[in-house]
């Protein structure tokens, strides 16, 4: 009885959090204020879900045990194969074709230097500490070194959103959205690279294969994905929620064939979308509006299920979330500087600054997190999610308080002007889609 | 030709990854390859079973079989095992809508339709059905060699069980046909009641075979887990509604992902703190509709939502039939669902006539208490787990009973539907048929 009582009470606790989370995260009032301080969902109604996984992980709470944990498995691959869809989908080809042809060595130069640096200052940290019990020269300190720069090398969709609120110039804004698009195509491919030549260990695997073939492999899974579910968006769907199901449909599978062939839904999602990005059909309204649509409570979810598999107490974590952090904003400072040198690239102080200050977006944890699901044992990946997570969380910060001190030292803060030229439809859904749609829509009545 | 072209790819990449594992049990992982699956591969049968005029609700069903363990093995046990988080979400959901379908006022018109039928079909057809089973003993080894009074008190319970009705397919039926009028109100408001009978005659019925058997618990410590799984599930439906009703009165946006984690919570802790999932999400739906303002609001948010989750319920409903113990029990289950269609179809008859109900429940009321599922497939497990000497026959005779129902019964209150006139009179008429 005393057991049922616990859990009654545990129940309405829990149910009044959600209830008082839903209320933070849903209030209109809570979207105008990230929309006025140009903050990402991660450190307003995102970060409560965190805390929310991480207190129900709690074995005195007892909610998100292993068991449900597993049970929401499917959860989190549907979430990364949401993400990695969505990226993929935003990926016009026509976009990239109108691209400056430096910028792409820009892009390389600036990856490469954030990458570098960034595990340098990890492997540095390592030998230095005797933290992990294995050589920097192995396999598995390799893989987690690329995962670890491959993810903090990538620049949030927000990025943008920081150059609107300090009055930039068009030609910035858009420099920088096609910038961290492109990061994001560098990000992916790197994720792709890690799933392919270092393959999960284990049984119950019974196709062994050379890296290159898996390679193929999920370039010839996100194809075929592509292909089969664009014949099934071609169909006219008789209502919107029809419309949803579809999509949900085939980003769940997608996403669970990946994960059963242990490579990354991310990725295999990622050339689905971007295929049914560059299809020729009228469905893209749609998937868009279901995207849309859907991308906020998939993304509040996965990061609820985030939060429970967030190891605190590994405090390897911590020392790398300090050397990661700053590495990263000197890594984002030297590449944004010697990109500019080296490729010519006609980018405004505004810019740069914004681009060595910019925050973590969803794609990192994205990254960091698939990786977790697939070597759950060995290496440093536990170290690497509270280094991303917390990261994410740390650099908004830091973004936050950098945009202030700028705007006190009296550099021009454009913000009311530019605010009301947001398209409140699509500027008050969610995540990173409309905050990049933002410039075009001010565009697009010229 | 292209939906079953695509039927077709879909099941091959599913063979594909099959292929990939060592012959081990696929792990949570498939768990979303298979939610995928199954919500594209139904769908599409749904599609598929709406072209030859069957409800898409039996292609949903029908892809669950083909594609389970039993048949083609597509989708393993361990997924279909994770997705009953899904089918217990969908169970919440649909006791959510049937809730939000039965505002008190509009049903008292029909109310004594609604007592009748509950009383002469639904209480008729379990007194019918015991004194069935107690005379087809000798097809029965498990009750055959029973004493009496003992084989009298198995008779009852499963009499009890094979009596149990399916608000969700009623519920799904009823939007999928867009229908609504005399029939489909008093058809829904029968099966909700008979549900909460039903409760209680298993719980009745089993202390009455665990005294038989002489292990049981006491009459006290009955009614007070009977209490607290009735009363304790309407007044936690009240809580439910009470937060449900803040929610969609005061913050509104993302209704249907909150909904849907409130369902979850439902279904999940429901079950921990012994509560009936259906009954509190049903004093939850019908608490909003009478009580409060935003009946309409919730109904629609589900609505919009409710598509993909009830399309993987029915399709992971049809994986777990047991097809394999159809054979070994088919000649007394063909008695007994025919001797249950009897019982319904004319006790809702007569009832009807009693009631004076119009012409239209009269003819048809009947066909909607044949659909099982749920509620049927729930007390059969609990039967078979309360009285495990009783053995694997038991458990199979109803299992098999309810796959039986559950495959043909939809078909049937469909085409009822059709000929009372009712499909297609909904709210939104413009969609017949679309979901």
């Amino acid at each position: 009885v005393s057991q049922r009582g616990a859990v009654v009470i545990r129940t309405i606790l829990g149910l009044l959090g959600l209830l008082v989370l839903a209320y933070i995260g849903g209030h209109p009032k809570v979207r105008q204020i990230e929309k006025m301080l140009g903050v990402s969902q991660v450190i307003t109604a995102g970060f409560p879900f965190v805390v929310l996984g991480i207190l129900t992980r709690l074995p005195r709470v007892g909610i998100l045990t292993d068991k449900v944990l597993t049970d929401l498995e499917p959860l989190l691959l549907l979430s990364l194969g949401w993400i990695g869809f969505f990226v993929g989908f935003r990926c016009d080809a026509q976009m990239l074709s109108e691209l400056p042809r430096a910028i792409g060595r820009m892009i390389f130069g600036r990856v490469a230097v954030v990458f570098t640096i960034i595990a340098a200052a990890s492997a540095l940290l390592f030998v230095g500490t005797a933290l992990i019990g294995e050589s920097v020269l192995s396999m598995t300190f390799l893989r987690d070194a690329i995962i670890l720069g491959t993810a903090g090398a990538l620049t949030s969709h927000y990025t943008p959103r920081l150059l609107l609120a300090r009055g930039c110039d068009e030609t910035s804004i858009a420099m920088v959205k096609r910038v961290a698009r492109l990061q994001e195509l560098a990000g992916i491919i790197g994720l792709l690279f890690v799933c392919a030549y270092f393959r999960p260990q284990g049984g119950g695997v019974s196709w062994q294969l050379p890296g290159t073939a898996w390679l193929l492999l999920t370039l010839g899974l996100g194809t075929v994905f592509g292909i089969i579910i664009y014949i099934i968006l071609l169909r006219d769907p008789a209502s919107q929620v029809e419309a949803m199901l579809l999509l949900l449909g085939s980003v769940a599978f997608a996403a669970g064939m990946a994960a059963t062939l242990r490579l990354s839904p991310v990725v295999v999602c990622f050339f689905v979308g971007l295929l049914l990005a560059n299809f020729p059909g009228d469905y893209k309204e749609r998937v868009t509006e279901t995207l849309t649509r859907l991308e906020r409570p998939i993304y509040l979810l996965f990061l609820l299920v985030v939060g429970a598999h967030w190891r605190l107490q590994d405090w390897r974590g911590w020392a790398l979330l300090a050397v990661f952090v700053p590495a990263r904003f000197m890594g984002n400072y030297l590449g944004t500087r010697l990109a500019k040198v080296a490729a010519h690239i006609p980018l405004s102080e505004a810019a740069q600054n914004a681009l060595v200050v910019s925050p973590l977006g969803s794609l990192s944890i994205a990254i960091v997190i698939n990786a977790q699901l697939l070597y759950p044992e060995g290496g440093t990946i536990q170290a690497l999610v509270t280094a991303i997570v917390g990261g994410a969380i740390a650099t908004e910060i830091v973004v936050q308080l950098a945009t202030r001190t700028a705007a006190d030292a009296g550099i021009p803060d454009a913000r009311e002007d530019v605010a009301p030229a947001y398209n409140p439809t699509l500027d008050d859904t969610y995540g990173d889609l409309p905050a990049l749609q933002a410039p075009e829509q001010e565009k697009s009545p010229s | 030709m292209i939906l079953i072209l695509l039927i077709l790819s879909l099941a091959g990449l599913m063979q594909a990854a099959r292929s990939f594992t060592t012959g081990t049990a696929m792990d949570s992982v498939g768990t979303a390859q298979a939610f995928g699956y199954l919500l594209l591969t139904g769908f599409f049968a749904g599609l598929l079973f709406k072209r030859i005029r069957l409800p898409k609700l039996t292609g949903y069903l029908a892809t669950g079989i083909i594609v389970g363990p039993p048949v083609l093995g597509l989708v393993s046990q361990p997924s279909l095992d994770t997705l009953k988080l899904v089918s217990g979400v969908a169970t919440a959901l649909i006791a959510l809508t049937a809730g939000t379908e039965l505002q008190l006022r509009a049903l008292k018109p029909l109310l004594r339709s609604i007592l009748w039928i509950t009383l002469v079909a639904v209480c008729g057809t379990t007194v019918l059905l015991t004194i069935t089973v107690f005379f087809a003993r000798p097809l029965l080894p498990f009750v055959a060699q029973l004493p009496i009074l003992q084989a009298a008190a198995v008779s009852l319970l499963l009499g009890v069980v094979m009596t149990a009705q399916s608000p969700a397919v009623v519920v799904a039926l009823r939007t999928e046909m867009n229908a609504e009028g005399p029939l489909t109100s008093t058809v829904l408001g029968v099966v909700v009641i008979a549900d909460l009978v039903v409760i209680v005659m298993f719980a009745i019925a089993s202390t009455l075979a665990k005294a038989a058997f002489g292990t049981g618990a006491g009459v006290v410590t009955t009614l007070r887990v009977l209490a607290w799984e009735l009363l304790g599930s309407m007044a936690a439906g009240v809580l439910i509604g009470l937060m449900l009703w803040f929610y969609l009165k005061k913050v509104r946006a993302s209704s249907g992902l909150f909904i849907l984690l409130t369902c979850c919570v439902i279904a999940e802790v429901g079950r921990r703190l012994d509560f009936d999932p259906l009954l509190l999400a049903l004093a939850a739906g019908t608490f909003i509709r009478n009580v409060t303002s935003v009946g309409d609001k919730l109904h629609d948010a589900i609505e919009s939502s409710a598509l993909p989750i009830y399309v993987v319920f029915f399709a992971v409903a049809g994986a777990t039939i047991h097809l394999k113990e159809l054979p070994l029990i088919f000649a007394p289950a063909l008695l007994f669902i025919v001797v249950r269609a009897a019982g319904f179809l004319w006790g809702a008859q007569l009832g009807a006539r009693i009631a004076q109900a119009p012409e239209v429940v009269r003819r048809y009321a009947g066909f909607g208490l044949l659909p099982q599922a749920g509620l049927a497939l729930a007390l059969a497990l609990l039967f078979s787990r309360t009285f495990p000497e009783l053995g694997s026959a038991a458990s199979a005779l109803l299992l098999g009973i309810v796959a039986l129902n559950e495959i043909l019964a939809p078909a049937i209150y469909r085409f009822a539907l059709v000929r009372s006139g009712e499909a297609g009179q909904g709210r939104h008429a413009s969609s017949a048929g679309d979901h």
